[in-house]
């Protein structure tokens, strides 16, 4: 390359014009998660990762109730459908909720604990008063580059020793001893981190965790065939705290976002084996790479069958330094 | 009414990354030198931006971004260091092909690399941006003379390296002037 002011000028715009643009799409709905998270720290206990006792409520739809264009009764089936989960003993898993990663499987027993394994291989498990977590063994502290850099930025031996210590345990494979409302804190800093997308506590007010009562509660259509009940539900109506769908969804969506369709089905005793809410197409925002978003689906199984989990061999306490560096291992 | 407004700032906001977004991360790439980090420290800005994006799109939003990623990239330079995050790969991996404008990148950035911070920071304001050096002076907050005789020396460093084919040493990052 030659050097003259304009040569400076003109190499300068030619690695402009060889930077591809982000994906626009994508930029906004991180944006919208942000504006999300922001949104809901303000109501803080409620939207902490692991509220402890604050709980969640579900809101009925406001105005006079829902407007039932088919089958009534179909409603009140969805609502008695719920019974089961309202019990305290169910398993689930769950994909696609707006701001909680995918849940691969979960097993509540309100009375004793629960246990919850994320699709980011990441889990939640409660016995008596005791929590534990196992990391997720990815992201920012994963693979031996990070101790790598920490080795190499000149620090005495002894923190060398205790990143190194953190950083294992958060590889993935150890239990970890935490104090929830410690893990609400890391969850609750600004930076991003695999705690950030979480679900609630199931507690003895709030036994089902699934979403399902939540959406329901949002079911403005409902017709039954077999076991099968489908219709339509007002996003707007569904509690936005509880991260499902995303906020402010007419915003996002425009007028599909008050009539979203939906799929359940009951088992032979009436209670919800599945929930699917399927979401609009198309963006009002029309974003330039909108594609159809994977749906909202619930699968509840093993009513009143689920033991109470036992406690993890070999776990560990986790140190003051795993807590920082959970605040942002996704950052 | 609500969800009109949402959708128009939601086009706006989507137009503007997919028009301008590659001359901002070539902005942080020019600062930076590292082209992972340059996106990423533009698509948090773009985010952040998001939130007031109703207010600023109608007043030189390019502007706008631009200088907050100049001033998230002064920050990275800041903290780098305390969140071992400081890259070994100084210069951004230029594929070994014929095309003259990757090499002129790798060749352009390895001489960047010989610059301290707020030395890259003005050439980059000067001449990728075209601000006036009063401009500079306000957003580096130095004075007009500062950014003239910065711009002076940079520009010597760089001809001396180019002139010279710069190698792309390891060591750069680490041993740079911190400004």
């Amino acid at each position: 390359m030659t050097f003259a002011p304009d040569d400076l000028r003109n190499a300068m715009n030619d690695l402009a014009r060889s930077t591809d643009p982000l994906e626009p799409g994508l930029v906004l709905r991180s944006a919208k998660r942000r504006r999300a998270r922001r949104r809901l720290a303000v109501t803080a206990a409620a939207a902490a990762l692991v509220a402890v006792a604050g709980g969640i409520t579900a809101l009925r739809p406001s105005g006079n109730g829902p407007i039932v264009a088919g089958d009534s009764r179909a409603i009140q089936d969805l609502d008695d459908s719920l019974h089961g989960l309202n019990s305290g003993n169910y398993a689930f898993s769950r994909t696609g909720a707006y701001l909680i990663t995918d849940i691969v499987r979960a097993q509540v027993d309100v009375a004793d604990g629960y246990a919850v394994e994320y699709g980011n291989k990441m889990s939640l498990l409660q016995v008596g008063d005791t929590t534990y977590l196992k990391p997720p063994g990815e992201g920012t502290y994963a693979g031996p580059r990070a101790l790598d850099q920490i080795k190499n930025a000149g620090l005495p031996q002894a923190e060398v020793d205790r990143y190194a210590a953190s950083i294992a345990q958060l590889d993935g494979t150890r239990w970890l001893r935490v104090d929830q409302q410690r893990l609400a804190q890391a969850a609750e800093v600004d930076e991003q981190s695999s705690l950030d997308y979480t679900a609630p506590t199931p507690t003895a007010d709030k036994p089902d965790i699934t979403g399902a009562g939540a959406l329901v509660s949002a079911v403005m259509t409902a017709e039954r065939s077999g076991d099968t009940i489908t219709g339509t539900l007002d996003a707007t109506k569904v509690n936005s705290e509880l991260r499902l769908v995303i906020d402010d969804p007419a915003s996002y969506y425009g007028p599909p976002a008050t009539s979203m369709r939906y799929q359940a089905t009951l088992d032979g005793q009436g209670r919800l084996t599945s929930f699917t809410l399927h979401l609009p197409a198309t963006l009002a925002s029309q974003a330039a790479d909108s594609q159809p978003e994977p749906p909202l689906a619930i699968t509840v199984t093993r009513y009143g069958d689920v033991e109470a989990p036992q406690a993890p061999p070999g776990a560990e306490s986790i140190t003051e330094l795993t807590y920082e560096l959970l605040a942002r291992d996704n950052d | 009414m609500k969800f009109r407004r949402g959708r128009d700032t939601d086009e706006s906001f989507t137009a503007f990354v997919a028009a301008r977004s590659h001359r901002l991360i070539a902005h942080a790439e020019l600062l930076c030198g590292h082209r992972e980090q340059a996106r990423d420290i533009v698509q948090s800005v773009l985010v952040r931006a998001y939130q007031r994006w109703s207010r600023i799109e109608h007043d030189d939003p390019y502007g706008y971004v631009q200088r907050s990623v100049t001033n998230a990239v002064t920050d990275w330079w800041r903290t780098a260091h305390q969140r071992h995050e400081r890259p070994v790969d100084v210069v951004p991996d230029v594929p070994g092909s014929q095309d003259t404008a990757l090499e002129d990148r790798g060749a352009l950035l390895a001489a960047l690399d010989l610059l301290t911070n707020r030395e890259r920071a003005i050439v980059v304001l000067r001449y990728f941006d075209d601000q006036a050096e009063r401009d500079v002076a306000a957003i580096l907050g130095i004075s007009v003379g500062t950014v003239k005789s910065t711009c002076h020396t940079a520009l010597r460093k760089m001809r001396i390296a180019l002139d010279d084919e710069v190698p792309r040493p390891q060591s750069f990052h680490g041993t740079k002037e911190q400004s």
